[in-house]
């Protein structure tokens, strides 16, 4: 993931292997979120053996540190995580009881380069001062002609 | 939360009700239309309150209300800025649309510009591109419209889809811009109540601190100043906010629907309320995280943390901001690209000696066709609200150098001006599917800009103003 933010969703094990095959990645391709399937190992899969209530999400693949709990509806599938920085994060969902009942995914969060952010920064704002510098001599002081 | 805060039979109750408000407001508006003028540019006689109001309403859309939420929570405090910024757009077209009025009185659509300033090969050209961003900001707004009543109240995306775009084609259908504009009027009030509302409701539950504070500590690069694609993204989608409004027929037609004197100062105000609205929903959608709220999507932040907010009266009252900001975009795209279909693709390319009378009834079918072919595109919900969208900024930032240009250098010729939307295009296209959609417009604008550059320097047009006054048929 190159901005951050990603999707998880869990299908549900007994659900028809057509639909886990469409999302094997465990992520929902989301237009926004530059997604890179391969940064996401493995598939998150309800076991469905309690209902999940809460989405824990740790640095360490133990969950010694839990960084995230997100408490979750019982019919939901899915959620949209955001601001992350670069590094390895697991998620794995528990019941009420605080026991696992899914499998844990690993995403990659990796940002773009800082030199390939500051070229097309600094172009967008090159860019943008040129179309300012123009309206304002020509644009908004423009007289009609005859 | 509870997935749904609104019954479907309230969701079915709100949308009988609007549907014949709205479409009674159409008719009774469009009784009195007589002539295309009156049906395609409400008489070219618009006062600057509906003016102001028009442009407001149009701008705040399901972009503002939902993917302006959705860009913060992915891209935070970048995102919320970058995002109010494409205010610029309508401060910029200023100037602009005085100079339209001037140029063309005759004229009818952005299109009739291109062609008689650049000529048949670069009008062709710039019809895909607008034609292309029509198709997909109209698509993207049906959908929202499904997925905001799937989300809010559980009724099927198709029915929901299916009947926003019946309402607003109903009274688009029957009222022209006229119904567009004053129906427009009516949805800026809502919408700026209701953001306002639920901006403050938030503020004073959630507060500053806790937003920063939380967010600082689980997703520090919401806060961050050097997020990186967030920093990509601000100019990015400043441009994409200027290729939209520049090159749009939504805003040409206003322009030309104005009373003299009046674009310029309704398109300045416009942009200087539409401001601080994305800043607004945008704190709401970093208020997110620290309510605990984590969207399925993350297009549906907003409307999620207000209906949280707000209880489930609250959601009512979400559903009828969103859906008023739906349908004022809806309409005026439905009306502005039907402009665009009947002047320049029937009476440019297929009829040219068709007369008022006849443009006026295809103008209708027009309309009628687009709402048919939009509700098709989607029935399968073949993409997110934002991918459509964002993917549309590669086509628009194309248009913004040839089109400030034209309108002030008699220099541009059209085989450049071809070459750069092509080319532009293209680039922001390679960008998008590259680097991200962040890039798209802005690597399709930085290509265009060149091609111009180069355009000044090599060749010199010559144009004359005049040819625009009559609004030639032909080079």
């Amino acid at each position: 993931m190159t901005s951050g933010h990603f999707n998880l969703i869990w299908p549900v094990k007994d659900e028809s292997t057509t639909s886990e095959e469409k999302e094997s990645d465990g992520d929902r391709e989301d237009e926004s979120s530059a997604i890179e399937p391969s940064t996401i190992k493995a598939t998150l899969v309800d076991f469905e053996k309690h209902s999940a209530t809460q989405l824990k999400i740790s640095s360490d693949q133990f969950f010694s540190h839990i960084s995230h709990a997100i408490n979750i509806h019982p019919t939901q599938r899915a959620v949209s995580l955001t601001g992350f920085s670069d590094g390895d994060y697991y998620a794995q969902l528990y019941d009420a009881s605080n026991n696992p009942v899914s499998n844990t995914v690993m995403v990659t969060v990796e940002h773009h380069s800082m030199f390939k952010v500051w070229v097309i920064f600094t172009s967008g704002a090159a860019l943008f001062l040129i179309l300012i510098g123009y309206m304002v001599t020509k644009v908004f002081r423009h007289k009609e002609e005859a | 939360m509870d997935y749904n805060p609104i019954s479907i039979t309230t969701a079915l109750m709100l949308l009988v009700l609007f549907g014949i408000v709205w479409i009674f407001f159409g008719w009774w508006l469009g009784r009195k239309n007589k002539s295309l003028d009156d049906f395609m540019l409400a008489g070219r006689n618009v006062g600057l309150a509906f003016a102001g109001a028009t442009a407001m309403a149009t701008w705040i859309t399901s972009n503002t209300t939902l993917v302006a939420p959705q860009l913060t929570y992915e891209l935070g405090i970048w995102g919320m800025v970058g995002y109010s910024l494409a205010a610029l757009g309508l401060i910029l077209f200023a100037p602009m649309a005085k100079r339209i009025k001037e140029l063309m009185p005759k004229g009818y659509t952005c299109g009739d510009f291109i062609r008689v300033r650049y000529g048949k090969t670069a009008w062709i050209a710039f019809l895909v591109v607008s034609f292309c961003y029509a198709m997909g900001w109209l698509v993207s707004l049906g959908m929202a419209g499904g997925v905001l009543l799937d989300t809010l109240s559980g009724l099927s995306y198709n029915v929901g889809m299916t009947v926003i775009l019946v309402i607003c084609v109903g009274y688009t259908l029957l009222g022209g811009l006229k119904a567009v504009i004053a129906t427009d009027y009516v949805q800026t009030i809502i919408i700026i109540v209701g953001v306002l509302i639920i901006g403050f409701v938030c503020y004073q539950t959630v507060g500053f601190d806790r937003v920063y504070e939380f967010n600082k500590e689980h997703h520090p690069e919401l806060l961050n100043l050097l997020f990186p694609a967030a920093m990509m993204f601000l100019f990015n989608n400043i441009f994409f906010g200027l290729g939209e409004i520049f090159h749009s027929n939504v805003w040409w037609s206003r322009a030309l629907a104005f009373r003299p004197g009046i674009g310029k100062k309704a398109y300045l105000m416009s942009g200087l309320l539409w401001l601080p609205i994305p800043i607004v929903t945008g704190f709401i959608a970093l208020s997110a995280p620290v309510l605990g709220l984590y969207p399925d999507s993350s297009d549906m932040v907003g409307p999620m943390v207000a209906a949280n907010l707000l209880g489930d009266l609250g959601a009512i009252f979400v559903f009828i901001v969103v859906f008023s900001a739906l349908a004022s975009s809806l309409d005026s795209l439905l009306a502005a690209t039907s402009d665009l279909v009947t002047r320049d693709i029937y009476n440019g390319l297929i009829d040219k000696s068709a007369s008022k009378e006849k443009l006026h009834r295809i103008s209708k079918l027009v309309i009628l066709g687009l709402g048919f072919v939009t509700w098709l595109i989607c029935l399968p919900k073949i993409t997110t609200l934002g991918a459509l969208l964002n993917f549309t900024g590669a086509f628009v930032a194309s248009t913004i150098w040839p089109i400030v240009l034209g309108l002030y250098q008699r220099r541009l010729s059209g085989d450049f001006v071809t070459a750069a939307l092509v080319l532009g295009t293209i680039s922001g296209l390679i960008g998008y599917h590259t680097i991200g959609f962040y890039v798209a417009a802005l690597f399709s604008c930085i290509v265009s800009f060149l091609i111009c550059m180069i355009g000044l320097l090599v060749k010199n047009d010559n144009f004359d103003w005049q040819r625009l006054q009559n609004m030639e048929k032909s080079q």
